[in-house]
């Protein structure tokens, strides 16, 4: 898998965040924001199908809201947004979450890591 | 990923070009990963040597380029699958029926064009979900009601035009479409009905022209892509009443059709009032043999007093024929908090979008009378093929669509990667297929790997039907590009791939 593909600028994450300043990372975080409310939360909001999967996973260990989590990693949400990871989540098309579509979700889920 | 049949690398690279010209550099797809979302990850192909894999994808943003890329198509002579929203799983997903077919991608069209509040219709493009369509509706305080299928997350268009089914008194929903623009296969623009007047003010108020109605050739086939359709909604209702209607034991679904038969017919029940086994059960969950029973989901759109008495009546109905049945229901009115209703079963007969996260299964859907003993001896007759295969039938849902037959839902699980255990679902659901076939039973729609069994039992007079679809098909396409095997319908040069 050709990872430029996914980042736009082929940056790693970190690097991103420094390189754009906090006022484009917020814009970016918002953005993020309405795409995961548009194409996520139908089944990631509390009590939604994946909640309630992810629920039974972590027993409590983990949050079960995606949006609520710290500790994911670029490389997993993307394997999920974009291949067949599981049965029950198919991945996304260019035409529904665009490269830069992810690239801002990835922000906003990774808004709150340490 | 495959080439297109037919085509060299060196074909395939000026295809591309052509379509990168046509609809810009970011729009088509051809990598590994760009394609994945282009294949059935819940189908039991996949990843196997039989899968239909894409070798590219489009995805033009207007009628204009919709045309532009059928042209070129035309030209390479390749094979194009259509993708609305691309969500049929269950029934094949966003792929296609031939490897190496280009998915033509429609999301990006995805105009909600015109919602008339006072004639309650709208006129959408092929990417407006039922989600993005309720709320486009919520936001701007229209009082209008849209039916919609189980999983919101599906297009309007394509889900109406493959005889999807929602839940309300629309459900049978392909009864309330109304106009359409269609690009055909050799890429001219037409429009149907009132639509073909220049500047004709009734498209979405009457179906017709002069001549036949044939909105419904593009229904389930390969003969055009839609490109706008119109859609009647229902005006909100004064009050919605959503019933459930209870009863032990599986056999029981005998009287509870027959007793509702009169009720649907004499207009006292009027949605898609659908029979859920329960408590549901599924493969590997439960003894097949629990006698389990019915919830029959029934909703009333009106006036206060008017719903209430008919759900009277209709308590009054049951409990004469079925001492036992138990009731339930819940009464909304105006000013409706539609929000409050959560994750509630009564979303659906209210037309609320929601989505689900059970994908991996493989559905078969049948028609019926509206019978009785019909659903019951379907259910026997399922489970004792199902039993041929080592498998048992769970029954699922059976749809009243309209008061003059029903539609059974039927779907058999998947397990993603267990390439034994899908390869024995698949001969169980042909063997479904061809014995209720045998029994003059029809399928209202199937999955891509079983069309052509499903085609074939509509055998009368040497198989005419089909024969007819077929020569339609080679008139309409005469290079047998759009869709090829799409219901069992194929053009002449590959008519040796049916299976
Ligand atoms: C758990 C579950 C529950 C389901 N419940 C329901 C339900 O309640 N009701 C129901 O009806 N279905 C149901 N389905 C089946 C399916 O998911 C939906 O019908 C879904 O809406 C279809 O996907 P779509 O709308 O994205 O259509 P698409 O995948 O875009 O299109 C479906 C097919 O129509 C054709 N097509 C699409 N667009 C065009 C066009 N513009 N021109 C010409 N041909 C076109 C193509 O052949 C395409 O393969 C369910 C599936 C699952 C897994
Ligand atoms: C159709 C429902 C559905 C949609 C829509 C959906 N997901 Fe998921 N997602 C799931 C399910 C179900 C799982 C858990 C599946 C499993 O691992 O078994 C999951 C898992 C995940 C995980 C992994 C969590 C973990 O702990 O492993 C991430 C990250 C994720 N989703 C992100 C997203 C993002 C971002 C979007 C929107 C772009 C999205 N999902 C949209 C159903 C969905």
């Amino acid at each position: 898998m050709n990872r430029t593909l996914i980042l736009r600028t082929g940056l790693p994450f970190a690097l991103l965040l420094l390189a754009n300043g906090a006022a484009a990372q917020d814009e970016l975080i918002e953005r993020g924001r309405t795409v995961y409310a548009d194409w996520c939360a139908i089944c990631h909001a509390p009590g939604e199908g994946a909640t309630r999967i992810l629920e039974e996973r972590y027993q409590g260990a983990l949050p079960a809201v995606v949006d609520q989590r710290t500790d994911l990693a670029e490389e997993l949400i993307v394997a999920r947004v974009r291949t067949w990871v599981a049965p029950q989540m198919p991945p996304f098309r260019q035409s529904e979450v665009s490269d830069a579509d992810l690239e801002a979700v990835i922000a906003y889920l990774k808004r709150n890591d340490e | 990923m495959p080439l297109p049949p037919g085509l060299t690398e060196s074909d395939f690279s000026d295809l591309l070009a052509e379509f990168r010209q046509a609809v810009g550099s970011g729009y088509v797809y051809s990598s590994d990963e760009h394609l994945q979302g282009y294949r059935d990850g819940v189908s039991p192909l996949y990843q196997t040597d039989q899968e239909p894999v894409p070798s590219a994808a489009v995805a033009p943003a207007n009628v204009e380029e919709v045309q532009q890329v059928i042209q070129i198509a035309n030209r390479y002579r390749v094979p194009f699958w259509v993708n609305s929203t691309g969500k049929n799983f269950g029934y094949g997903g966003p792929a296609g029926v031939v490897n190496g077919t280009v998915n033509l991608d429609l999301k990006r069209m995805n105009r909600i064009l015109e919602v008339n509040e006072a004639n309650a219709y709208a006129l959408v493009e092929p990417g407006v979900s039922f989600f993005e369509m309720y709320r486009y509706l919520r936001e701007r305080n229209i009082k209008l009601w849209l039916d919609v299928p189980s999983p919101g997350w599906g297009s309007i268009i394509g889900n109406t035009i493959e005889y999807g089914l929602g839940y309300t008194d629309q459900g049978q929903r392909v009864n309330f479409l109304c106009g359409m623009e269609v690009v055909l296969p050799n890429g001219e623009v037409m429009r149907t009905g009132q639509g073909a007047i220049p500047g004709g003010v009734s498209w979405q108020h009457y179906r017709r022209s002069i001549g036949p109605r044939i909105d419904e050739l593009f229904c389930q086939t390969n003969y055009g892509v839609v490109t706008k359709m119109g859609i009647w909604l229902r005006p909100e209702p004064p009050a919605y009443l959503a019933c459930s209607i209870m009863t032990d034991r599986n056999e029981k679904i005998i009287p509870l059709i027959d007793t509702m038969r009169p009720l649907r017919l004499g207009g006292i029940i009027n949605n898609n009032a659908t029979l859920y086994r329960f408590p549901f059960v599924q493969e590997g969950e439960e003894n097949p043999d629990n006698p389990g029973g019915w919830n029959n989901r029934v909703a009333f759109y009106g006036l206060e007093g008017v719903v209430k008495q008919h759900w009277e009546h209709v308590q009054d109905a049951y409990n004469d024929a079925m001492p036992g049945t138990t009731f339930a229901s819940n009464l909304y009115t105006t000013p409706y908090d539609l929000d409050s209703l959560g994750r509630s079963p009564d979303r659906l007969m209210a037309g609320i979008p929601s989505l689900g996260s059970s994908l991996h299964k493989t559905y078969f859907s049948m028609a019926l009378p509206f019978d009785g003993q019909a659903a019951w001896d379907l259910i026997l007759l399922l489970d004792e093929a199902s039993k041929r295969h080592g498998r048992r039938y769970f029954g699922m849902a059976h749809h009243v669509e309209t008061p003059h037959e029903m539609v059974t839902t039927s779907s058999a699980l998947l397990r993603p990667g267990d390439d034994e255990y899908n390869q024995t679902t698949m001969r169980m659901i042909r063997d479904w297929i061809v014995s209720t076939g045998e029994k003059g039973l029809g399928p209202y729609r199937v999955s891509t790997p079983y069309m052509d069994d499903a085609m074939a039992q509509f055998s009368f007079n040497n198989h005419r039907l089909l024969r007819f679809y077929e020569e339609l098909k080679d008139v309409i396409d005469p290079n047998g590009i759009m869709a090829p095997g799409k219901n069992g319908i194929w053009p002449r040069h590959m008519r040796e791939n049916r299976a």
